[in-house]
């Protein structure tokens, strides 16, 4: 906000209306339109909606095999709770606003589960060891020039991709061409909002785009994934057509959500890499990362749709792996040069939350500081194709709990009610799964996964 | 001799379900005679989806895998939902005295409605929000039991069959309350709890009767 009070920038703005935007668990987008005074007389702690957005799965059913001390024992509300500082302008429509909110309850106290607010604490705790996060994401998505309508009337199957429709070759100038009206109304309200993009382009998915944000603080990367999520819906229903961020809609490839992050210290200095290469920090800080990588599995590949794009040889590695420029490694190094060391995480699926996956990787590193560990060896070969006992990644919704549940150095991070609630969560989107009457064993995306995430997620 | 009942690794529902229900119902005394000398491997197969489960049985233990397999002796065709409509079996008439024996496993009752719900308190007792005390009413005998002991507590009223069918993990308890085949009075977080705890047994994560573990 460039304003010194919120009253000024919504003056100056001349912004009426806010609507209020906070990401659930899921990684859907929870919020309400509210008028100017309303969000002003119920600043700081925000306006009330029931405690169930957090509580509830896909479908809107509420979790209720399992509970979380926030939740209401008679059903009750929690509070959006406004982040002030993340206030922007529309751009279409010249009297709303957008605010980035996080949950609370209704006395102002945080909500551990809060997938921001999870996030915000954990880069703290780096912040405390004296270090700063830039992280950014590659946002994958699928475009099709049918309506969201016309999509849910074929059950979102056979529809009309962007690009060629029978090539997944990428950076393709053609298909490139044809996406661009679209990308153009994206990049231009994108613009409008002050999101960091750097570049778009054609993917190799047919019809599939990758979008590459700037790095930023953690959590205003994950704003900025979660709001350019919406503001893509937004574009496609303004345009009549329909785009997707589910993992695996269709044979052939998927939506990824590659993570990069790199830290520097209180000068803006990398940590990662010095005069002598690569640093104990970065070895610790990548030990932690791979050995809590099985478990946070669990978020990178969050639904039973994730783990149809965990394919050996489609892009997403399959092992705990870490490799200097190795992109079939779980965790590519890039350390061509000290001031853009980073770390790419290329395992989660482009339904994954934002704020959770990134939480999940820094607690990883953090873990790997604490207990001072040592990474296993490089991955210098291809990480596809390896021998049968080579251990591959937990591959199933359930696998990947048990895993986390077998799990204590991001317990010890994230707190372990954050780490049952999620447990629990992906159990019962399993258990909806498997009562759907599709079938359970299935190799191709079924029905019932189209219907649940193909819009929402 | 004890028996076993054991599922694939990473099995979907059915499979998993149906070993909870068969490790169940073999608790009742004199209900593993069925098992002497029974040894083949057959399938139950949905007629309304593609949910399918075959059942090995050799030497008192019970394997259960998703899918029909190929050397399945029987095939059973049913409802899950309602199997009580009606069924087709294959391979009857090639092996008739096999498929009454089976047809027996398969019908085994689930224990009585008292003797699940001790076995349930004794799994669920120490698991986050689960009460103090559990009140079960059955509305068919007119009865009460008392689990547990302390002011935080609930009730549950329902029938001696849908309770034996809760309490031995074969049916959810928050399922059966919002579909109003249940009653239920008290804190809805101990309405989870209970739920969560039934649905672990109901995944065999945890064996009714036995503590499981304490995540929430």
């Amino acid at each position: 906000m460039d304003e010194p009070t919120i009253e000024d920038w919504l003056d100056r703005h001349h912004v009426e209306i806010i609507r209020t935007h906070a990401t659930t668990l899921d990684g859907t987008v929870v919020g309400k339109y509210v008028n100017r005074p309303k969000f002003l007389k119920t600043l700081p702690e925000g306006h009330g909606i029931a405690d169930m957005a957090l509580a509830m799965d896909m479908d809107g059913t509420p979790h209720l095999t399992f509970w979380h001390e926030f939740r209401n024992a008679l059903i009750g509300d929690v509070h959006l709770k406004p982040d002030i500082n993340t206030i922007i302008w529309d751009g279409i429509d010249p009297d709303l606003g957008h605010c980035v909110c996080e949950f609370v309850d209704v006395d102002g106290n945080e909500i551990s589960i809060c997938p921001r607010t999870l996030l915000r604490k954990v880069t703290s705790q780096v912040n405390e060891l004296g270090y700063e996060v830039k992280a950014a994401f590659e946002l994958e998505f699928f475009l099709f020039s049918n309506s969201f309508e016309s999509a849910r009337r074929r059950q979102y199957r056979d529809l009309d991709p962007v690009t060629a429709a029978s090539s997944e070759a990428i950076y393709q100038a053609r298909n490139a061409y044809r996406v661009k009206p679209f990308m153009t109304e994206v990049v231009k309200r994108l613009n409008w909002q002050r999101f960091d993009w750097e570049s778009w382009s054609d993917e190799g998915g047919i019809g599939q785009i990758e979008l590459n944000f700037s790095p930023k603080d953690p959590v205003a990367a994950a704003d900025t994934l979660s709001r350019a999520r919406q503001l893509i819906h937004e574009v496609a229903v303004d345009m009549d057509m329909a785009v997707t961020f589910m993992a695996q809609h269709s044979h052939g490839f998927a939506n990824g959500l590659h993570i990069h992050h790199s830290l520097v210290d209180s000068k803006g200095k990398a940590i990662f890499l010095d005069e002598s290469g690569r640093t104990d920090f970065l070895m610790q800080w990548v030990a932690g990362i791979v050995a809590t990588t099985p478990a946070a599995t669990s978020v990178f590949f969050p639904t039973v749709n994730s783990f149809r794009r965990m394919r050996e040889f489609q892009a997403p590695p399959v092992t705990a792996s870490w490799g200097e420029e190795n992109k079939s490694a779980a965790l590519r190094l890039i350390t061509r040069s000290a001031g853009a060391a980073r770390i790419e995480n290329r395992l989660p699926a482009g339904d994954a939350n934002p704020y959770l996956a990134l939480a999940f990787i820094l607690a990883g590193g953090l873990a790997g500081i604490r207990h001072a560990m040592r990474p296993p060896p490089e991955l210098t070969d291809l990480g596809w194709g390896l021998p049968d006992e080579v251990e591959r990644l937990p591959n199933s919704v359930m696998k990947a709990a048990d895993a986390l549940q077998a799990d204590s150095l991001l317990a010890g991070v994230l707190g372990q009610d954050v780490i049952d609630y999620w447990i629990n969560s992906r159990r019962w989107d399993w258990l909806n799964f498997q009562s759907s009457g599709d079938d359970p064993t299935s190799e191709a995306t079924t029905d019932w996964e189209l219907k649940r995430y193909f819009e929402l997620i | 001799m004890t028996i076993e009942v054991m599922v694939e690794e990473d099995a979907p529902l059915l499979p998993r379900v149906l070993a909870n229900r068969l490790r169940c119902c073999l608790q009742r005394p004199g209900s593993d005679a069925i098992l002497t000398g029974l040894a083949t491997t057959f399938s139950l197969k949905s007629t309304k989806n593609a949910h399918a489960v075959t059942i090995a049985v050799k030497d008192r233990t019970l394997e259960l895998s998703h899918g029909v397999a190929k050397d399945s002796q029987l095939i059973i065709h049913l409802d899950f939902d309602n199997p009580a409509a009606g069924e087709r079996v294959e391979g009857l008439w090639r092996h008739p005295l096999l498929a009454m024996k089976i047809g027996k496993l398969m019908s085994l009752p689930l224990p009585n409605w008292t003797d699940s719900a001790k076995r349930y308190w004794q799994s669920v007792c120490n698991d986050p929000y689960v009460p103090e005390s559990l009140r079960v009413t059955c509305t068919d005998e007119d009865r009460s039991l008392n689990l547990g002991s302390g002011e935080d507590t609930i009730e549950i009223h329902g029938t001696s069959a849908q309770l034996a069918e809760i309490f031995s993990g074969n049916a959810l308890l928050l399922q059966e309350v919002m579909a109003g085949k249940v009653r239920f009075r008290g804190h809805l977080k101990y309405l989870a709890g209970l739920s969560g705890s039934g649905q672990k047994i109901m995944l065999g994560d945890v064996e009714p009767g036995k503590a499981g573990d304490t995540h929430g």
